[in-house]
């Protein structure tokens, strides 16, 4: 075996990598090969270096830390798990669906300015004031007040 | 299920959710999953995250797991697909300086008395090694990183980076023929000098 055989088996060798056939050749010419010996020594020497600078005895985090990204991670999949439920359903209704929800997101500021218009009007003691004596006047003179009345009544109110 | 459990039979059972059984595989892997990243970046809290990440994954596809070839191949396959997707990202970050989770902050604040350092003795053969490492390509690197992690046969490496064991052994050789050259220089400092004073062969 020559030493450019010999030189591609060498790593393999040492590292305990070749069939046992092939390791007693090699084994014999680098104990008679001075170059190939040099290189052996420095080969072994750079695998002793990196088990050594690789060898990591440093903190390691604890379960505790996994488990609680892994509850996140838990919880998340039981949301997306309807995502598949929510593809079944056929295109239309899900238009539909979208369409109500934009109705829903719209009308809801003016339906609530609405409501509040009106619980303001029924709450305001003015209101409640003139209500009765509108009442009162109209149990005195009787139905033939006129609706304009009303009207006016509904005007003056405040907003 | 017990601790004695097979890698692939505690993985069938987390297939079928046993977080029992992950935690088993947990504590075998993580310090082998940890050393493998820190070997390419080599920054302990960095190594813990990727580490943690990797976990994840493998919880998160369990379900797709199919039991051909070991765990550990599976497992470090795994590692590699998170550190290729992350790489780019930690080099970015690394010049911008990193974000830190709360909980990694908390865990750097417990492990600051112990910040880890290799036990290597001789602080300019420690830097010419990760520098000379750092030169190395990214799959000979991993090979590398990988043959030096205990208990991770060729197989094994071979199963994590995708190629034929052959691919694995000429990575390898091509790792440590290119460390010898850009290392030669410290060996012949250090080794020559023992030579020339008398302890050489």
């Amino acid at each position: 075996m020559d030493c450019r055989k010999i030189d591609r088996k060498i790593v393999a060798w040492l590292c305990d990598e070749l069939p046992i056939h092939q390791r007693a050749g090699i084994g014999t010419h680098v104990e008679a090969c001075e170059s190939c010996a040099r290189r052996t020594d420095e080969l072994r020497w750079v695998l002793e270096t990196g088990k050594q600078q690789l060898d990591y005895q440093g903190s390691v985090y604890s379960f505790h830390m996994f488990k609680a990204r892994l509850h996140t991670i838990n919880s998340l999949e039981e949301v997306c798990s309807w995502i598949p439920v929510l593809r079944v359903i056929h295109p239309l209704p899900r238009v539909a669906l979208a369409a109500l929800c934009l109705f829903i997101a719209v009308s809801a500021p003016l339906f609530q300015s609405r409501v509040r218009h009106m619980h303001t009007r029924l709450t305001t003691p003015l209101y409640q004031y003139q209500k009765t004596l509108h009442e009162w006047e109209h149990l005195a003179l009787g139905p033939t007040h006129s609706d304009a009345a009303d009207n006016d009544f509904d005007r003056q109110t405040p907003s | 299920m017990n601790k004695g459990s097979s890698d692939i039979a505690l993985m069938l059972l987390v297939k079928s959710g046993d977080e029992g059984a992950f935690e088993i595989l947990h504590s075998r892997y993580q310090r082998k999953v940890v050393a493998f990243f820190w070997g390419l970046i080599r920054d302990a809290q960095l190594a813990n995250d990727l580490c943690q990440e990797t976990f994840l994954r493998v919880w998160m596809v369990r379900k797709r797991y199919q039991a051909t070839g070991t765990f550990c191949g599976y497992l470090f396959g795994i590692a590699r697909m998170i550190w290729l997707e992350r790489s780019r990202t930690i080099k970015k970050e690394s010049r911008l300086g990193t974000p830190c989770t709360l909980e990694a902050l908390e865990w750097c604040m417990e492990n600051m008395a112990d910040k880890y350092k290799n036990p290597a003795e001789n602080q300019e053969l420690t830097d010419a090694f990760w520098n000379a490492l750092a030169v190395l390509p990214e799959e000979q690197r991993m090979v590398f990183v990988m043959r030096n992690i205990e208990g991770l046969s060729l197989d094994d490496i071979a199963t994590a980076l995708d190629c034929p064991v052959n691919t694995v052994r000429s990575r390898k050789m091509l790792a440590v023929n290119k460390l010898r050259v850009l290392l030669s220089d410290v060996y012949t400092a250090l080794i020559g000098a023992n030579l020339n004073s008398g302890g050489g062969r």
